[in-house]
């Protein structure tokens, strides 16, 4: 009875936490006045133009940086934007590995940026940067004070509910509204198979133990790295978190794609050569490979030095975003607008959805409203992806990326850098002997040679 | 994460000694250890999870590389591979871990003499109290 009452109690704290959640990062909805009309938009290596079409010609500027992009405009750009996979806070799901917690609202910000990056990535690998959802215009608009409203309802019922002694106020939400078939879908084969991709590829990240890359599964593979449900994360042990899920799903669709994660800012390119090629495959098969480098752009804050990489990294068709935040709030950069960055919000508690039912509803894995934020309040923690389909892909990105990395001779501190050969031709820590002399203060701090001033001679 | 240790060791160095202070130390060590490059390495001020090093001042090989330095810090902190460990130097992200410790002295060394550099792991995120 008492361990009723205290889940009871758990339960409603995690409801408040969730209306408090709404109400605390409240969405503006209006969309088309937070964008410029006179600046080129990018989404994730897409540009789009905002000009109405009786605005005449595009000026010079516009023509000449642009030529080689596709030229979009708003319609297009809000299809694609909320064509990519969002994913967010859940509540009421089942309870994660190691924990009794039903809703990762107020911790899960930056495993969820994760996600919706690897979601990208394997938009890509099944769907290619071209495709968007059929739907995704017909999405409904985030209404805050519906949300807010229904959620406070929800939780005055559960409330009196409990007070009354019954058992566990039903919570479930009013079924959605079914999600119409494409249009014309039976005169487009292509079209119905994508979306049989796309719905498997967003069942993958349910919020339960059976999904490969659901929360479940990334909080268990967590714990063997020291973090557990509840604790916050940071993107590069969710870059390594990530990378577990992809090698390890055993999900046939998944087993031609793995992940690379670079090493103190360096990729090592014949490392991902090696992931490339597929363990028992001969030379016919090959692996894409999901290559995450995890950075830290500055101290306090990112170093403006660092805004334009940034852009030219987000102009790229193969970059899968860049997953950060501003201080402490996680997201999924996506695109810019002059000095502004084009995100994807995590930050909006959604109920659990069960993707195992064959028809599940999609909408609530798409975002209509992008947000956006000044790139000086991108905090300098931060981790980069990048698609890479193939070895021949992979040696144009190593090429067009370190020319981005370096563009002049001066700049020699690029924010990460490419290196031919393996991680383990230049480990220099295999091998070392504690008793050597080599390293003076290795493992024994005794060692230290200290001279007049207190300094350690190496 | 770890506790704070409170000591003399939490103040930067350069808010410990003033610049004159700094600049003998410099010459002095300089005139001992002409081969050596003085450098200043400390945690990031907000810094959460790696500890603290019980010493900051090294004397550098002009030749050290940056990612045999990077590998003797690894060792004293005694990381996981997947935990991130980053140098920073005047704001800036160390990636290139062929470059020479002379090299980055040459390019980013104080008006004092020294080369400070910082090291960090990432900020982790949340919004909201844990748990």
């Amino acid at each position: 009875m008492e361990n009723k009452g205290s889940d009871e109690v758990e339960k409603l704290k995690t409801k408040f936490m969730s209306v408090w959640h709404n109400v605390k990062y409240s969405w503006v909805l209006k969309f088309k006045t937070s964008f410029s009309r006179n600046s080129p938009v990018f989404l994730l290596g897409k540009c789009y133009h905002f000009k109405a079409e009786d605005d005449g010609c595009l000026t010079e500027a516009c023509c000449e940086a642009e030529e080689d992009f596709a030229m979009g405009n708003v319609d297009a750009f809000r299809k694609d934007f909320a064509s990519r996979v969002w994913l967010t806070y859940r509540e009421d799901f089942p309870p994660l590995p190691g924990s009794t917690l039903t809703s990762d609202c107020g911790w899960g910000c930056m495993l969820r940026a994760g996600q919706m990056m690897l979601a990208q990535a394997l938009v890509l690998h099944f769907l290619g940067r071209d495709w968007t959802w059929p739907e995704a215009l017909s999405l409904q608009p985030l209404d805050t004070e519906t949300r807010t409203t229904s959620a406070a309802k929800r939780l005055v019922a559960s409330l009196e509910a409990s007070l009354q002694g019954s058992p566990g106020s039903s919570d479930s939400e009013p079924s959605p509204a079914p999600h119409a078939p494409a249009q014309g879908s039976a005169e487009q084969p292509d079209a119905h198979l994508n979306e049989m991709y796309h719905c498997t590829l967003v069942s993958w990240f349910g919020d339960m133990s059976s999904a490969p890359l659901g929360l479940h599964r990334l909080v268990y593979l967590g714990l063997t790295m020291g973090k557990q449900a509840g604790d916050w994360y940071g993107p590069a042990v969710v870059a390594h978190i990530l990378k577990k899920a992809v090698k390890e799903a055993m999900d046939p669709g998944l087993a031609g794609i793995t992940a690379y994660v670079s090493q103190d800012c360096t990729v090592y390119s014949a490392d991902v050569v090696d992931c490339h090629r597929a363990p028992n495959e001969t030379s016919a098969g090959s692996r894409a490979v999901i290559i995450l480098i995890p950075v830290r752009l500055g101290g306090e804050k990112t170093n403006p030095e660092y805004f334009d990489f940034a852009k030219s990294i987000l102009s790229l068709e193969y970059c899968i975003g860049i997953i950060g935040g501003k201080p402490k709030q996680a997201c999924y950069f996506v695109g810019f607008q002059d000095d502004s960055l084009i995100y994807m919000d995590p930050h909006y508690c959604q109920s659990f959805v069960n993707v195992s039912t064959s028809d599940f509803p999609l909408q609530s894995y798409h975002c209509p409203s992008p947000k956006k934020m000044p790139f000086s309040k991108m905090d300098p923690s931060c981790t980069i992806g990048f698609y890479s389909r193939s070895i021949e892909d992979y040696e144009k990105i190593r090429e067009e990326l370190t020319k981005l990395l370096q563009p002049s001779a001066k700049e020699k501190y690029p924010a990460f850098t490419f290196v031919q050969g393996h991680s383990r031709d230049y480990d220099l820590s295999a091998g070392l002997n504690p008793e050597k002399q080599e390293w003076p203060f290795l493992r024994d701090a005794r060692r230290t040679v200290t001279t007049s001033g207190d300094f350690v001679l190496l | 994460m770890a506790p704070f240790e409170k000591s003399m060791e939490m103040m930067p160095f350069k808010q410990r000694k003033c610049l004159a202070t700094r600049k003998d130390e410099v010459l002095s060590i300089r005139s001992k250890f002409p081969n050596k490059l003085p450098v200043i390495v400390e945690r990031y001020i907000r810094e959460r999870t790696l500890p603290l090093l019980d010493k900051t001042k090294f004397l550098v090989p002009f030749e050290l590389t940056l990612g045999q330095f990077l590998c003797l810090l690894r060792n004293k902190i005694a990381l996981e591979p997947s935990q991130t460990l980053f140098l920073l130097v005047a704001e800036r992200s160390m990636s290139c871990m062929s470059s020479s410790m002379g090299d980055i002295y040459s390019r980013f060394r104080d008006a004092d003499g020294f080369l400070y550099i910082t090291y960090a792991s990432q900020e982790v995120f949340g919004a909201g109290p844990c748990s």
